[in-house]
């Protein structure tokens, strides 16, 4: 049974330790994939995962419920991987065509490179802008209302319902092709 | 259109995985706010203490044997040197001392050897 978010918050303000341990249980696999979707490797996402979690610990008392509670968790973790990505390139333009990692990375433990099929899927999804992608995980795997990507991503829902489309029509071509 | 693309990651983590990560938030939380987790932290404080502690007693000592060593090394230059000077000048004393007791042809005879001793003159040479 998944506990309720204002249950979650409820706890973390009686007491915090318990309480965000109840936070981490229901959130830390999604934001840990949200964020390996974009930082591609385990040891990257590992570091922004655990950071993301640190700040939403820190910055607790400055969510107001103006939006929900999974979109502000996922907005917090979307700019960790960012940050990431950021450092990692020295500077990512959102509007941009990306530079796919995939193809740079060496094989790990953590990846299986022998799945063609999922690693052209990423290689596609990784090809997009930094956020078309953010919106396309956040809508094809996480299965999010636009409302709140819209939250997560400080757009518009329209912007969303856009960038969606067209991250889907590119992927889906990519795919074919 | 989305039954085409399949949801299957290639990715995959370690076993144990999320429950590492649950504790490393939690114990990096717990030390941002300067609580001590199972007392890692004054482990860690008191570790730190010794070792400087040590470090600086095994600099002492050293230092300290070190200056004894140099003062030991001083004394025994000055001591070797000051031996050498008076056994150099008790042995050329000694020789004035018996070739002064020759009587004059013994001493004119000595002279005569030594000039033409080429081992005698290197044997006095500075090199």
């Amino acid at each position: 049974m998944t506990i309720a978010d204002n249950d979650i918050i409820a706890e973390i303000r009686r007491q915090p330790e318990q309480g965000f341990r109840l936070l981490m249980r229901k959130y830390r696999e999604p934001v840990y994939w949200h964020i390996r979707r974009l930082v591609v490797t385990h040891a990257d996402a590992q570091d922004a995962a655990q950071e993301a979690f640190v700040r939403i610990f820190k910055s607790m008392a400055s969510y107001r419920g103006n939006t929900s509670f999974a979109a502000w968790i996922y907005r917090i973790a979307t700019n960790e991987a960012l940050r990431l990505i950021s450092k990692r390139h020295d500077n990512v333009d959102m509007e941009r065509e990306g530079t796919n990692i995939l193809d740079q990375m060496p094989a790990d433990n953590y990846i299986n490179i022998a799945d063609t099929e999922a690693v052209n899927m990423q290689r596609a999804i990784l090809a997009l802008p930094p956020k078309q992608q953010v919106v396309f995980n956040m809508r094809f795997y996480d299965e999010m209302e636009y409302v709140d990507i819209a939250d997560a991503t400080d757009s518009s829902v329209a912007a969303v319902k856009t960038n969606y489309h067209l991250a889907k029509e590119k992927v889906k071509k990519a795919i074919i092709n | 259109m989305d039954e085409k693309l399949n949801k299957r990651l290639p990715y995959s983590v370690p076993d144990g995985f999320f429950d590492v990560m649950e504790d490393n938030v939690m114990a990096k939380i717990k030390a941002d706010a300067g609580i001590n987790v199972g007392g890692d932290k004054a482990d860690t404080q008191m570790r730190d203490k010794q070792y400087r502690k040590t470090t600086t007693h095994t600099r002492t000592i050293s230092l300290s044997i070190l200056a004894m060593a140099a003062s030991l090394l001083l004394l025994f230059t000055i001591f070797s040197q000051s031996t050498k000077t008076v056994q150099q000048a008790n042995g050329m004393e000694s020789i004035d001392m018996a070739f002064s007791q020759l009587n004059t042809d013994d001493q004119a005879f000595l002279m005569e050897i030594y000039d033409d001793d080429m081992f005698l003159d290197d044997a006095t040479a500075v090199y």
